[in-house]
Protein backbone atom coordinates (compact mmCIF):
# COMPACT_ATOMS: atom_id res chain seq x y z
CA UNK A 1 0.00 0.00 0.00
CA UNK A 2 1.37 3.60 -0.58
CA UNK A 3 -1.22 5.30 1.53
CA UNK A 4 -2.08 8.01 -0.34
CA UNK A 5 1.21 9.54 -1.11
CA UNK A 6 2.38 10.65 -5.00
CA UNK A 7 5.20 8.98 -6.14
CA UNK A 8 7.23 10.90 -8.91
CA UNK A 9 10.26 8.91 -10.21
CA UNK A 10 12.47 10.05 -13.55
CA UNK A 11 9.97 10.21 -16.09
CA UNK A 12 6.56 9.12 -14.65
CA UNK A 13 4.08 10.20 -12.49
CA UNK A 14 1.85 8.74 -10.93
CA UNK A 15 -0.85 9.01 -8.01
CA UNK A 16 -1.29 6.30 -5.56
CA UNK A 17 -5.15 6.08 -4.15
CA UNK A 18 -5.00 2.19 -3.83
CA UNK A 19 -5.52 2.53 -0.54
CA UNK A 20 -9.32 4.04 -1.59
CA UNK A 21 -9.72 1.81 -4.69
CA UNK A 22 -8.83 -1.07 -2.31
CA UNK A 23 -12.06 -0.18 0.24
CA UNK A 24 -13.93 0.40 -2.83
CA UNK A 25 -13.40 -2.73 -4.10
CA UNK A 26 -14.57 -4.34 -0.58
CA UNK A 27 -17.70 -2.08 -0.75
CA UNK A 28 -18.50 -3.42 -4.27
CA UNK A 29 -18.56 -7.10 -2.58
CA UNK A 30 -20.08 -5.60 1.10
CA UNK A 31 -23.01 -4.68 -1.79
CA UNK A 32 -23.31 -8.45 -3.26
CA UNK A 33 -23.30 -9.76 0.17
CA UNK A 34 -26.23 -7.64 1.33
CA UNK A 35 -27.99 -8.73 -2.04
CA UNK A 36 -27.20 -12.55 -1.35
CA UNK A 37 -28.83 -11.84 2.28
CA UNK A 38 -31.74 -9.96 0.38
CA UNK A 39 -32.25 -12.61 -1.64
CA UNK A 40 -32.86 -15.21 1.36
CA UNK A 41 -34.56 -12.91 3.25
CA UNK A 42 -37.43 -12.37 0.16
CA UNK A 43 -37.49 -16.03 0.29
CA UNK A 44 -38.63 -17.00 3.61
CA UNK A 45 -41.87 -18.20 3.97
CA UNK A 46 -44.17 -17.65 7.21
CA UNK A 47 -45.26 -21.03 8.57
CA UNK A 48 -48.71 -21.13 9.24
CA UNK A 49 -49.82 -19.69 12.55
CA UNK A 50 -52.90 -20.10 14.51
CA UNK A 51 -54.73 -16.90 14.69
CA UNK A 52 -56.25 -17.52 18.22
CA UNK A 53 -52.70 -17.58 19.60
CA UNK A 54 -51.42 -14.64 17.45
CA UNK A 55 -54.72 -12.40 18.64
CA UNK A 56 -53.60 -13.11 21.81
CA UNK A 57 -49.93 -11.14 21.45
CA UNK A 58 -49.26 -8.43 23.32
CA UNK A 59 -46.80 -7.30 21.10
CA UNK A 60 -47.28 -7.46 16.71
CA UNK A 61 -45.59 -9.81 15.02
CA UNK A 62 -42.74 -8.24 13.39
CA UNK A 63 -42.97 -8.28 9.35
CA UNK A 64 -40.19 -9.42 6.95
CA UNK A 65 -41.78 -7.12 4.67
CA UNK A 66 -39.83 -3.96 5.74
CA UNK A 67 -36.34 -5.76 6.44
CA UNK A 68 -36.74 -6.97 3.00
CA UNK A 69 -37.39 -3.27 1.23
CA UNK A 70 -34.23 -1.85 4.04
CA UNK A 71 -31.89 -4.60 2.16
CA UNK A 72 -32.65 -3.55 -1.24
CA UNK A 73 -31.75 0.15 -0.22
CA UNK A 74 -28.64 -1.15 1.76
CA UNK A 75 -27.58 -3.15 -1.40
CA UNK A 76 -28.43 0.73 -3.56
CA UNK A 77 -26.78 2.70 -1.19
CA UNK A 78 -23.47 0.36 -1.00
CA UNK A 79 -23.33 0.28 -5.07
CA UNK A 80 -23.36 3.67 -4.90
CA UNK A 81 -20.37 4.15 -1.87
CA UNK A 82 -18.68 2.11 -3.94
CA UNK A 83 -19.32 4.37 -7.02
CA UNK A 84 -18.50 7.32 -5.08
CA UNK A 85 -15.23 5.76 -3.56
CA UNK A 86 -14.02 5.06 -6.96
CA UNK A 87 -14.56 8.76 -8.01
CA UNK A 88 -13.30 9.80 -5.14
CA UNK A 89 -9.99 8.46 -5.87
CA UNK A 90 -9.76 9.50 -9.17
CA UNK A 91 -10.40 13.19 -8.00
CA UNK A 92 -8.08 12.99 -5.67
CA UNK A 93 -5.42 11.76 -7.29
CA UNK A 94 -6.49 14.93 -9.92
CA UNK A 95 -6.98 17.36 -6.92
CA UNK A 96 -3.36 16.95 -5.67
CA UNK A 97 -1.75 17.51 -8.97
CA UNK A 98 -3.17 20.82 -9.41
CA UNK A 99 -2.57 21.14 -5.18
CA UNK A 100 0.85 20.65 -6.54
CA UNK A 101 1.05 23.18 -9.45
CA UNK A 102 -1.06 25.72 -7.60
CA UNK A 103 1.43 26.23 -4.98
CA UNK A 104 4.49 26.78 -7.11
CA UNK A 105 3.30 30.31 -7.86
CA UNK A 106 2.07 31.26 -4.61
CA UNK A 107 5.69 30.35 -2.97
CA UNK A 108 7.32 32.31 -5.84
CA UNK A 109 5.30 35.42 -4.67
CA UNK A 110 6.47 34.43 -1.11
CA UNK A 111 9.84 35.13 -2.36
CA UNK A 112 8.93 38.33 -4.05
CA UNK A 113 7.02 39.71 -0.55
CA UNK A 114 10.36 38.82 0.77
CA UNK A 115 12.46 40.63 -1.37
CA UNK A 116 10.05 43.64 -1.29
CA UNK A 117 10.07 43.78 2.46
CA UNK A 118 13.99 44.13 2.04
CA UNK A 119 13.46 46.77 -0.36
CA UNK A 120 16.03 45.91 -3.10
CA UNK A 121 14.56 46.40 -6.56
CA UNK A 122 16.91 44.54 -8.35
CA UNK A 123 16.09 41.17 -6.16
CA UNK A 124 12.32 41.89 -6.80
CA UNK A 125 12.29 42.69 -10.26
CA UNK A 126 15.03 39.26 -10.71
CA UNK A 127 11.91 37.10 -8.60
CA UNK A 128 9.03 38.60 -10.35
CA UNK A 129 10.67 37.56 -13.78
CA UNK A 130 10.71 33.79 -11.81
CA UNK A 131 14.45 33.52 -11.70
CA UNK A 132 14.91 32.63 -8.05
CA UNK A 133 18.17 31.45 -8.37
CA UNK A 134 19.08 35.10 -9.66
CA UNK A 135 17.02 36.83 -6.99
CA UNK A 136 18.74 35.07 -4.14
CA UNK A 137 22.07 36.15 -5.23
CA UNK A 138 21.19 39.65 -6.32
CA UNK A 139 20.04 39.32 -2.58
CA UNK A 140 23.27 37.72 -0.77
CA UNK A 141 25.14 40.22 -2.73
CA UNK A 142 29.23 39.22 -2.32
CA UNK A 143 29.16 37.27 0.77
CA UNK A 144 32.62 36.68 0.42
CA UNK A 145 34.64 33.83 2.18
CA UNK A 146 33.04 31.60 5.09
CA UNK A 147 35.43 31.30 8.43
CA UNK A 148 33.66 28.48 10.10
CA UNK A 149 34.89 26.60 13.24
CA UNK A 150 33.34 22.99 13.47
CA UNK A 151 33.67 20.67 17.00
CA UNK A 152 32.84 17.43 17.51
CA UNK A 153 30.92 17.39 20.97
CA UNK A 154 29.59 14.70 23.74
CA UNK A 155 33.21 13.05 23.53
CA UNK A 156 33.44 12.36 20.08
CA UNK A 157 32.64 9.03 18.76
CA UNK A 158 29.94 6.96 20.20
CA UNK A 159 28.97 3.32 19.10
CA UNK A 160 25.77 3.00 17.25
CA UNK A 161 23.94 0.58 15.00
CA UNK A 162 23.30 1.65 11.52
CA UNK A 163 19.89 3.17 10.45
CA UNK A 164 17.97 0.74 7.90
CA UNK A 165 14.59 2.34 7.10
CA UNK A 166 13.61 5.69 5.73
CA UNK A 167 11.47 6.53 8.84
CA UNK A 168 14.93 5.59 10.71
CA UNK A 169 17.14 7.60 8.89
CA UNK A 170 14.92 10.79 8.88
CA UNK A 171 14.92 10.23 13.01
CA UNK A 172 18.69 10.40 12.82
CA UNK A 173 18.73 14.39 11.53
CA UNK A 174 19.89 16.30 14.01
CA UNK A 175 18.79 19.49 15.09
CA UNK A 176 19.72 22.42 17.45
CA UNK A 177 23.14 22.91 18.35
CA UNK A 178 24.23 19.83 16.73
CA UNK A 179 23.68 20.40 12.64
CA UNK A 180 26.10 17.54 11.42
CA UNK A 181 25.75 13.91 11.99
CA UNK A 182 28.56 11.27 10.80
CA UNK A 183 28.11 7.78 11.31
CA UNK A 184 31.27 5.35 9.70
CA UNK A 185 30.76 1.94 9.20
CA UNK A 186 33.49 -1.05 7.90
CA UNK A 187 31.35 -2.91 5.49
CA UNK A 188 34.21 -5.15 4.57
CA UNK A 189 38.02 -4.74 5.52
CA UNK A 190 39.57 -1.65 4.18
CA UNK A 191 35.86 -0.64 2.96
CA UNK A 192 34.13 2.01 4.59
CA UNK A 193 30.77 3.60 4.12
CA UNK A 194 29.80 7.03 5.72
CA UNK A 195 26.19 8.37 6.39
CA UNK A 196 25.79 11.71 6.78
CA UNK A 197 22.92 13.35 8.94
CA UNK A 198 22.39 17.07 8.08
CA UNK A 199 19.92 19.50 9.57
CA UNK A 200 17.55 22.34 8.25
CA UNK A 201 17.87 25.87 8.94
CA UNK A 202 18.67 26.70 12.67
CA UNK A 203 18.99 30.56 12.54
CA UNK A 204 16.60 32.82 10.13
CA UNK A 205 18.95 35.57 10.30
CA UNK A 206 20.59 37.18 7.50
CA UNK A 207 23.93 38.51 7.59
CA UNK A 208 24.34 38.91 11.25
CA UNK A 209 23.68 35.33 12.70
CA UNK A 210 26.58 32.98 14.13
CA UNK A 211 25.33 30.04 12.93
CA UNK A 212 26.26 29.06 9.91
CA UNK A 213 23.04 26.79 8.85
CA UNK A 214 21.29 30.73 8.83
CA UNK A 215 19.08 32.18 6.09
CA UNK A 216 22.23 33.62 4.40
CA UNK A 217 23.67 30.19 3.63
CA UNK A 218 20.18 29.25 2.53
CA UNK A 219 20.59 31.95 0.02
CA UNK A 220 23.65 31.54 -0.74
CA UNK A 221 22.67 27.41 -1.45
CA UNK A 222 19.97 28.94 -3.46
CA UNK A 223 22.23 30.86 -5.75
CA UNK A 224 24.46 27.93 -6.25
CA UNK A 225 27.25 29.77 -4.35
CA UNK A 226 29.23 28.72 -1.79
CA UNK A 227 27.55 28.89 1.95
CA UNK A 228 28.92 28.87 5.35
CA UNK A 229 27.05 25.70 5.65
CA UNK A 230 28.11 23.54 3.26
CA UNK A 231 31.53 24.29 4.50
CA UNK A 232 30.64 23.13 7.54
CA UNK A 233 29.57 19.74 6.55
CA UNK A 234 32.80 19.47 4.34
CA UNK A 235 34.56 20.10 7.18
CA UNK A 236 32.63 17.90 9.33
CA UNK A 237 33.62 15.18 7.22
CA UNK A 238 36.72 15.89 6.96
CA UNK A 239 37.03 15.66 10.82
CA UNK A 240 35.08 12.27 10.64
CA UNK A 241 37.89 10.57 8.76
CA UNK A 242 35.51 10.61 5.60
CA UNK A 243 37.75 9.70 3.26
CA UNK A 244 37.07 10.44 -0.71
CA UNK A 245 36.96 6.54 -1.62
CA UNK A 246 33.85 6.42 1.31
CA UNK A 247 30.68 5.65 0.01
CA UNK A 248 28.50 8.43 1.52
CA UNK A 249 24.73 8.47 2.29
CA UNK A 250 23.75 11.92 2.73
CA UNK A 251 20.43 12.27 4.97
CA UNK A 252 18.98 16.25 5.41
CA UNK A 253 16.01 18.14 6.10
CA UNK A 254 15.21 21.50 4.56
CA UNK A 255 18.15 23.59 3.63
CA UNK A 256 20.10 20.05 5.04
CA UNK A 257 18.51 18.52 1.99
CA UNK A 258 19.84 21.26 -0.25
CA UNK A 259 23.24 20.90 0.75
CA UNK A 260 23.20 17.17 0.87
CA UNK A 261 22.11 17.01 -2.54
CA UNK A 262 25.27 19.93 -3.30
CA UNK A 263 27.95 17.45 -1.71
CA UNK A 264 26.62 14.81 -3.11
CA UNK A 265 26.99 16.51 -6.61
CA UNK A 266 29.83 17.94 -5.90
CA UNK A 267 32.24 14.49 -6.44
CA UNK A 268 34.55 14.94 -3.89
CA UNK A 269 33.03 11.67 -2.37
CA UNK A 270 31.03 8.53 -3.95
CA UNK A 271 27.88 9.01 -3.65
CA UNK A 272 25.71 6.34 -2.31
CA UNK A 273 22.62 7.65 -2.07
CA UNK A 274 20.67 11.15 -1.30
CA UNK A 275 17.49 11.34 1.58
CA UNK A 276 15.93 14.67 1.50
CA UNK A 277 12.79 15.99 3.06
CA UNK A 278 11.28 19.02 2.78
CA UNK A 279 14.57 20.36 0.73
CA UNK A 280 14.47 23.56 -1.28
CA UNK A 281 15.76 21.59 -4.39
CA UNK A 282 13.95 23.82 -7.34
CA UNK A 283 17.13 23.09 -9.52
CA UNK A 284 19.26 21.41 -7.60
CA UNK A 285 20.55 18.43 -9.95
CA UNK A 286 20.49 14.97 -9.17
CA UNK A 287 22.61 13.25 -11.86
CA UNK A 288 21.06 10.21 -11.30
CA UNK A 289 24.24 7.49 -11.03
CA UNK A 290 22.73 6.96 -7.55
CA UNK A 291 19.58 6.70 -6.40
CA UNK A 292 17.86 9.98 -4.63
CA UNK A 293 14.72 10.32 -2.45
CA UNK A 294 13.29 13.44 -2.13
CA UNK A 295 10.21 13.54 0.25
CA UNK A 296 8.11 17.05 0.13
CA UNK A 297 4.66 17.89 1.99
CA UNK A 298 2.53 19.41 -0.40
CA UNK A 299 1.26 22.01 2.39
CA UNK A 300 5.09 23.02 2.80
CA UNK A 301 6.19 26.54 1.69
CA UNK A 302 9.61 25.43 1.91
CA UNK A 303 9.98 23.06 -1.03
CA UNK A 304 8.74 25.43 -3.71
CA UNK A 305 11.27 28.49 -2.60
CA UNK A 306 14.04 27.51 -4.53
CA UNK A 307 11.49 28.05 -7.83
CA UNK A 308 9.79 25.69 -9.99
CA UNK A 309 11.35 22.11 -9.73
CA UNK A 310 13.23 21.11 -12.86
CA UNK A 311 13.24 17.15 -13.96
CA UNK A 312 16.02 15.63 -12.72
CA UNK A 313 17.03 12.05 -11.37
CA UNK A 314 15.56 12.20 -8.19
CA UNK A 315 12.38 10.33 -7.01
CA UNK A 316 10.22 12.30 -5.22
CA UNK A 317 7.22 11.37 -3.10
CA UNK A 318 4.96 13.99 -2.19
CA UNK A 319 1.58 14.13 0.21
CA UNK A 320 -0.51 16.15 2.24
CA UNK A 321 1.36 16.39 6.20
CA UNK A 322 -2.27 16.49 7.97
CA UNK A 323 -1.39 19.63 9.54
CA UNK A 324 -4.00 22.06 9.84
CA UNK A 325 -4.67 24.48 7.14
CA UNK A 326 -1.78 26.85 7.09
CA UNK A 327 -0.04 25.39 9.85
CA UNK A 328 3.66 26.24 7.60
CA UNK A 329 5.70 25.26 10.81
CA UNK A 330 4.34 21.50 11.13
CA UNK A 331 3.81 21.09 7.21
CA UNK A 332 7.71 21.72 7.70
CA UNK A 333 8.59 20.06 10.62
CA UNK A 334 10.66 17.20 11.12
CA UNK A 335 8.55 15.91 13.06
CA UNK A 336 5.54 15.68 10.25
CA UNK A 337 8.48 14.24 7.77
CA UNK A 338 9.18 11.32 10.31
CA UNK A 339 5.60 10.47 10.39
CA UNK A 340 5.34 10.57 6.33
CA UNK A 341 8.80 8.62 5.70
CA UNK A 342 7.29 5.72 7.93
CA UNK A 343 4.31 6.07 4.89
CA UNK A 344 7.44 5.64 2.73
CA UNK A 345 8.66 2.40 4.14
CA UNK A 346 5.44 1.06 3.13
CA UNK A 347 5.27 2.05 -0.40
CA UNK A 348 6.82 1.04 -3.72
CA UNK A 349 8.98 4.38 -3.44
CA UNK A 350 10.65 2.16 -0.76
CA UNK A 351 11.86 -0.15 -3.61
CA UNK A 352 14.12 2.80 -5.13
CA UNK A 353 16.59 3.14 -2.45
CA UNK A 354 19.34 0.90 -1.25
CA UNK A 355 18.70 -1.98 1.53
CA UNK A 356 21.07 -1.27 4.64
CA UNK A 357 22.58 -4.19 6.74
CA UNK A 358 22.27 -2.91 10.56
CA UNK A 359 25.60 -3.32 11.12
CA UNK A 360 27.37 -1.32 14.46
CA UNK A 361 29.86 1.25 13.70
CA UNK A 362 30.12 5.03 15.02
CA UNK A 363 28.74 8.18 14.95
CA UNK A 364 30.26 12.13 15.74
CA UNK A 365 27.96 14.62 16.13
CA UNK A 366 29.30 18.75 15.29
CA UNK A 367 28.61 21.96 16.51
CA UNK A 368 29.20 24.18 13.83
CA UNK A 369 30.05 28.25 14.39
CA UNK A 370 30.58 31.02 11.72
CA UNK A 371 33.39 32.95 12.62
CA UNK A 372 33.73 36.45 10.72
CA UNK A 373 37.44 36.93 9.07
CA UNK B 1 -36.21 -24.38 15.07
CA UNK B 2 -38.35 -23.84 11.90
CA UNK B 3 -36.29 -23.72 8.30
CA UNK B 4 -37.54 -19.78 7.91
CA UNK B 5 -36.17 -19.12 11.57
CA UNK B 6 -32.98 -20.59 10.39
CA UNK B 7 -32.54 -18.65 7.54
CA UNK B 8 -33.58 -15.56 9.38
CA UNK B 9 -30.65 -16.04 11.83
CA UNK B 10 -28.03 -17.06 9.21
CA UNK B 11 -29.17 -13.64 7.20
CA UNK B 12 -28.86 -12.03 10.59
CA UNK B 13 -25.79 -13.61 11.18
CA UNK B 14 -24.20 -12.71 7.01
CA UNK B 15 -25.79 -9.19 7.87
CA UNK B 16 -23.03 -8.83 11.42
CA UNK B 17 -20.32 -10.06 9.21
CA UNK B 18 -20.56 -7.13 7.17
CA UNK B 19 -21.23 -4.60 9.79
CA UNK B 20 -18.32 -5.91 11.19
CA UNK B 21 -16.28 -5.48 7.72
CA UNK B 22 -17.78 -2.13 7.47
CA UNK B 23 -16.40 -0.67 10.88
CA UNK B 24 -12.93 -2.20 10.21
CA UNK B 25 -12.66 -0.04 6.86
CA UNK B 26 -11.19 3.75 7.48
CA UNK B 27 -10.46 6.12 4.42
CA UNK B 28 -6.85 6.98 6.43
CA UNK B 29 -6.20 10.40 7.88
CA UNK B 30 -4.19 11.84 5.32
CA UNK B 31 -6.82 13.21 2.71
CA UNK B 32 -9.39 15.78 4.23
CA UNK B 33 -12.33 17.23 1.70
CA UNK B 34 -16.12 16.94 1.35
CA UNK B 35 -16.16 14.11 -0.41
CA UNK B 36 -13.93 12.00 1.94
CA UNK B 37 -16.42 13.37 4.83
CA UNK B 38 -19.47 12.16 2.34
CA UNK B 39 -17.84 9.00 1.92
CA UNK B 40 -17.25 8.08 5.80
CA UNK B 41 -20.63 9.05 6.53
CA UNK B 42 -21.87 6.75 4.08
CA UNK B 43 -19.88 4.29 5.69
CA UNK B 44 -21.06 4.55 8.81
CA UNK B 45 -24.96 4.86 7.59
CA UNK B 46 -24.64 1.63 5.94
CA UNK B 47 -22.84 -0.13 9.56
CA UNK B 48 -25.57 0.90 11.27
CA UNK B 49 -28.16 -0.18 8.39
CA UNK B 50 -26.20 -3.72 8.69
CA UNK B 51 -26.67 -3.93 12.40
CA UNK B 52 -30.04 -2.61 12.65
CA UNK B 53 -31.73 -4.89 9.63
CA UNK B 54 -29.55 -8.10 11.43
CA UNK B 55 -30.83 -7.32 14.70
CA UNK B 56 -34.66 -7.07 13.42
CA UNK B 57 -34.19 -10.14 11.86
CA UNK B 58 -32.63 -12.23 14.81
CA UNK B 59 -36.18 -10.88 16.65
CA UNK B 60 -37.97 -12.03 13.82
CA UNK B 61 -36.21 -15.53 14.22
CA UNK B 62 -37.54 -15.84 17.48
CA UNK B 63 -41.12 -14.97 17.15
CA UNK B 64 -40.55 -17.18 14.15
CA UNK B 65 -39.58 -19.83 16.43
CA UNK B 66 -41.83 -19.13 18.67
CA UNK B 67 -44.92 -18.71 16.82
CA UNK B 68 -44.45 -22.08 15.05
CA UNK B 69 -43.54 -23.74 18.27
CA UNK B 70 -47.07 -22.78 19.39
CA UNK B 71 -48.73 -23.75 16.13
CA UNK B 72 -46.95 -27.25 16.29
CA UNK B 73 -48.32 -27.59 20.18
CA UNK B 74 -51.89 -27.07 19.12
Amino acid sequence: MSNGLIITTPGMLWVSADDIVALASAIHQVARDIEAVHGVVSRITVSERDPFTEALRSVPALSLHPISVALGEMVREADSLGVALDRYASETADQERWRISSWEVPRERLLTLMTVIVGRGDVAEAARNGDVSHAARALLGNAGPHWVRVDAVGGGESAVIRATSIAGRVGRIPEGDTPIRVERYQTAPGVWESDVYIAGTQDWGLGSSTDPFDMESNLALVAGVSAASLVAVHAAMRKAGVRSSDRVHYVGHSQGGLLASRVAESGRYVTGSVLTVGAPLGTAPASGEYPALAIAHTDDLVPGLAGAREPTGRTIVETHSGSAPLDVAAAHSREGYLHTAERVDESPARDSFPEWQGSQGEAVTFSARRERG
Amino acid sequence: MTTAATDAREAAASLRRVAAQLGAHSLGTYWRSPAKDACEAELVDLERAAKTAARKLEIWADQEGAASARAQSL
